[in-house]
């Protein structure tokens, strides 16, 4: 069978018109696309964090007699830090896709964006380690400068304070790299499979 | 552009459509789902027709972008041939039965291509420049003439094996 022998025959419509109605009604239907999923999903995560945060944050300003507003102002800074996290990502996955672009264009844009998308996530998904690890230090210190009994992680007469800031570190340390292996593998899960069908899809037409 | 002058648009070239969510959709859930998707993205994309190339041109780029960059698992439903589906949606399009079956092998045989070259393939069919295939897929016109050559001979191939049974 030759090809050009096929333009003819392969002009006809392979199917039944959808008509005007069913087309305009169409219009007004959410895309299913995977990155208008994603930009759905991560604006419900934001407003869940929005609840969460912001209402352990006013029960610690408004209960106790405001004698934990620090705890409050903790999860206040926190919820800002993921403000700015779920803008950064809404905003990549904003640049991911040029439908009207060249259709080569269009898929090296998504694989580059996509891979900046998936470093910001495994960066700053281990990165919140030291963060939290921080703020608990600066509540429970200011709270509770002193225990009663002898623990490495806290600085008392017999264990002084390069002793525990080194314990401190090495709990960050291997909490951190613990954090990095299981974000790798998850983002891995999440993402790998659409990376390296982007990355043959280039590769077929550069072939 | 308003929506009924979208509307009257995509009506007028709806065949790009139907023929892109035949080749890039494996089964007919599939196809209406894509048809749909096609239909709210080239919608979005509205504003980025600025009338600087053909509205059939700006059709194909976002239309291939969206089979292209489909990602979903696919809907499976009960496992039915191929050709069986072809000849229920062809059949009443073709008044030559020889013809219908010549077209049902080609669609079957397109579909066993990989995605970029079932873009060219149908680029080609519909008759269009190795200039405006460059515009639409951002392939230089070179290394089309060679992959349409390739897939020429793969689909020859194909079209044999269709016709044996294999």
């Amino acid at each position: 069978m030759e090809l050009d022998d096929m333009k003819n025959i392969w002009s006809d419509k392979p199917g039944k018109p959808a008509g005007a109605e069913k087309i305009a009604t169409m219009l007004g239907r959410q895309s299913q696309s995977p990155i208008e999923k994603m930009k759905r999903n991560l604006r419900m995560e934001l407003l869940i964090v929005i609840f969460c945060f912001g209402s352990v944050a006013a029960y610690y300003f408004i209960a106790f007699k405001s004698q934990y507003s620090i705890i409050g102002w903790t999860y206040a800074l926190l919820l800002i830090l993921f403000c700015w996290y779920f803008f950064r990502k809404n905003k990549l996955l904003n640049e991911m896709q040029c439908s009207s672009c060249q259709v080569k264009s269009n898929l090296e844009l998504q694989l580059r964006t996509l891979e900046r998308y998936v470093r910001f996530y495994l960066i700053s998904g281990t990165a919140i380690i030291p963060v939290l690890f921080i703020f608990l230090g600066i509540v429970l210190y200011y709270k509770k400068p002193s225990l009663n009994r002898d623990t490495v992680f806290y600085p008392s007469e017999t264990n002084p304070v390069w002793k525990f800031l080194l314990a401190w570190l090495i709990l960050l340390t291997i909490s951190t790299m613990i954090m990095w292996v299981l974000n790798r593998g998850y983002v891995n899960k999440l993402y790998g499979r659409h990376i390296r069908r982007l990355k043959q899809l280039l590769a077929q037409m550069n072939e | 552009m308003t929506q009924e002058e979208f509307v009257r648009q995509v009506q007028a070239n709806e065949g790009i459509i139907q023929k892109i969510c035949r080749l890039y959709g494996h089964t007919q859930p599939d196809r209406e789902d894509l048809f749909q998707e096609i239909v709210v993205q080239l919608w979005k994309a509205v504003p980025t027709f600025r009338g600087q190339s053909k509205f059939s041109t700006w059709m194909y780029r976002v239309s291939l972008n969206t089979a292209i960059s489909d990602f979903r698992k696919k809907k499976r439903t009960l496992p039915v041939s191929e050709t069986e589906i072809d000849s229920v949606e062809i059949k009443s399009e073709l008044s030559d039965v020889n013809e219908e079956e010549k077209l049902n092998t080609l669609y079957t045989a397109i579909g066993r291509l990989p995605e970029i070259d079932k873009a060219i393939v149908i680029l080609y069919l519909e008759d269009k420049s190795y200039e405006e295939m460059e515009d639409i897929l951002g392939i230089n016109t070179n290394n089309l003439r060679v992959k349409m050559n390739r897939i020429k001979e793969k689909l020859r191939q194909l079209t044999k094996n269709i016709s044996y049974g294999t």
